[in-house]
């Protein structure tokens, strides 16, 4: 029996690795990823300002504040450039594998997984410095961060589905290489018989 | 589809091409010589990927990345040249690409057997 692509992925009655599921996850990622890089022209003089219908000149209070200088200083490109790159690393991990990923490429699905949450939580913690830190708020960066949020919900799924099924692999065999080589894309026979009881 | 392999040759173009683009004020000038290296080599570990798909050739992208990262960020003056500051971002896009298979959207070989049947078909392996 040879195995499809498109099969649902316990435990949820869908296909977490479909392009359907994946393809918004990539655009968002992407939006977010276009809104940081508009901030980053701001911090690097290439706009002469940044519009915000809701703050609005709080928002270049923030990009050009100390806490952003440091970030800068330490990091020598703006953070706001280094959240663009977070996102669209995203948005190209949400484009890599197949519709089986979470079954054919673990670690594709758990790096895309470690992408998604520390950025999110990297995003809450900077929308909390803006109000505690800074004292202004930011509403380019609002919106980058409610979507960082909403990434990891919409990534979680995937996510899980890879780590239950490399713990299925491990209950049945408790064998290292197995589960090693499963990790990385190879298809042992154990792993691969319990593919194929997913069709 | 070979798009992450495409992606990383215009991005060796662009290390390569940057010097002419952006200022480099204080910046030291072996980095043109070593970013015009690293964008050579990244191309060719890009093209040779191509050629070798199903083979992991494209992690040497990540040496090639860490390097220019490296040399972009402990030669920068204090405030970044803008070379050093695209060099950085450059290679950050590099190690990403270079991570994704060439065959971007297949399952891995292995599996691919599995999904053709081709295993069964030649009686195992």
């Amino acid at each position: 029996m040879s195995l499809s692509l498109d099969i649902n992925a316990p435990p949820w009655k869908y296909n977490p690795s479909s392009w359907s599921q994946r393809l918004p996850i990539c655009a968002l990622a992407a939006v977010a990823g276009l809104i940081a890089t508009y901030m980053a022209l701001y911090q690097w003089r290439v706009i002469g300002s940044v519009w915000d219908p809701v703050f609005g000149e709080q928002t270049s209070k923030v990009l050009d504040s100390d806490l952003s200088e440091k970030m800068r200083h330490w990091m020598l490109v703006p953070d706001a450039a280094l959240g663009a790159v977070g996102y669209f690393s995203e948005a190209l991990l949400g484009l890599a594998g197949s519709t089986r990923r979470w079954q054919f490429r673990p670690w594709l699905v758990i790096l895309f997984g470690i992408d998604v949450i520390p950025l999110g939580i990297v995003s809450v913690i900077l929308v909390v410095l803006q109000g505690t830190v800074v004292g202004f708020w930011c509403f380019p960066c609002l919106v980058t961060a409610a979507i960082s949020v909403l990434l990891v919900y919409w990534a979680y799924d995937e996510v899980w589905s890879s780590l239950r099924f490399l713990k299925q692999v491990w209950d049945r065999t408790h064998d290292r290489t197995v589960l090693w080589r499963t990790f990385w894309g190879g298809a042992p026979p154990e792993a691969v018989a319990l593919a194929k009881e997913l069709g | 589809m070979m798009w992450p392999r495409m992606c990383e040759a215009i991005l060796g173009l662009w290390l390569i091409a940057g010097h002419w683009i952006l200022p480099n004020g204080a910046g030291p000038d072996w980095l043109v010589i070593n970013d015009m290296v690293g964008g050579a080599l990244c191309i060719a570990v890009a093209g040779f990927s191509c050629l070798v798909s199903r083979r992991p050739v494209n992690l040497l992208q990540i040496p090639i990345g860490l390097w220019v990262a490296a040399a972009a960020y402990f030669s920068s003056p204090t405030p970044a040249t803008a070379v050093a500051q695209s060099d950085l971002l450059t290679a950050f896009f590099l190690l990403n690409f270079a991570i994704i298979p060439t065959r971007a959207t297949e399952p891995p070989a292995r599996w691919m057997a599995e999904v053709d049947g081709r295993l069964k078909a030649e009686g195992g392996r």
